[in-house]
């Protein structure tokens, strides 16, 4: 009875810790575990689609896209309604894993190496990493910007390649379109639209 | 001039699949290409591989005080 009582004890109090205790995850290891469930899913035993799909559930698991299609917005977030950017919010997540799925997609067991991790601030730290050189094609260098405010749940925000930026590149793109267009953001919706069909 | 036309064919050639990506991808490749041109010459005058040096974080912190 006594064993028994004394189990139970211990079975409560290991629940109550578990349940409390929070679990950080450090931010190369989120990157380097991102990257081995993305080459496994870009394994030449998949199908090109079925390679798309999974890359869109990791991606969708792994990156912040809101917080990208913010960025990617810039300043013109200030200009726009609610409603516009229910409805940005929407194209962008569909144009975004559309072009980052069929971007990676094309690669086949891409080997990357975690290197190094530099803390910025308490928001972001940056992940370099390596992805291997084959006779094919040279070394690349990979840093990944790491959105860190909540440390359990680390949330990739950018892309950074042999120094040049896919976020940044995209929100000049994006900018570029609502310029030519007299700053109608409507326009950017389209093309959007268009894209993802 | 003639090694200069001769290393953009050159550049063309050696990037062509990344190049095909890219404007599939795109959905402005003309603007695309000038950001990543620009960054790339940012990089250079900098002088500098450090990601942490040639990166401008305030566009990031905007985003989390609007």
């Amino acid at each position: 009875m006594r064993l028994k009582k004394f189990l139970i004890f211990t079975f409560v109090i290991i629940n109550f810790v578990g349940i409390n205790q929070s679990y950080s995850i450090e931010p190369d290891v989120f990157v380097q575990s991102t990257v081995n469930r993305a080459s496994e899913a870009l394994n030449n035993k998949y199908s090109k689609e079925e390679k798309i799909e999974k890359l869109k559930q990791i991606a969708s698991e792994t990156v912040d896209i809101n917080g990208i299609g913010y960025y990617t917005l810039g300043a013109y977030r200030k200009n726009i309604s609610d409603n516009e950017i229910n409805q940005y919010e929407m194209l962008f997540e569909q144009y975004f894993l559309k072009s980052f799925s069929s971007r990676l997609a094309e690669y086949s067991n891409p080997e990357i190496e975690v290197v190094s991790k530099k803390k910025l601030n308490e928001n972001y730290t940056m992940v370099s990493s390596i992805l291997v050189g084959t006779e094919q094609r040279p070394e690349v260098k990979i840093d990944w910007r790491i959105y860190t405010k909540n440390p359990e749940k680390p949330l990739i925000r950018d892309l950074i390649i042999e120094g040049l930026s896919l976020a940044r590149t995209q929100k000049e793109e994006f900018s570029s379109i609502i310029q030519s267009n007299d700053g109608d953001i409507n326009a950017l919706f389209s093309i959007l639209k268009e894209f993802i069909k | 001039m003639t090694t200069k036309a001769l290393s953009g064919i050159n550049f063309r050639a050696n990037n062509l699949e990344a190049l095909d990506n890219l404007e599939k991808n795109s959905i402005d490749f003309y603007a695309s290409v000038r950001s990543l041109y620009l960054q790339d010459r940012q990089q250079k005058i900098a002088n500098s591989n450090a990601i942490t040096e040639t990166q401008n974080d305030s566009d990031w912190e905007e985003i989390e005080t609007q």
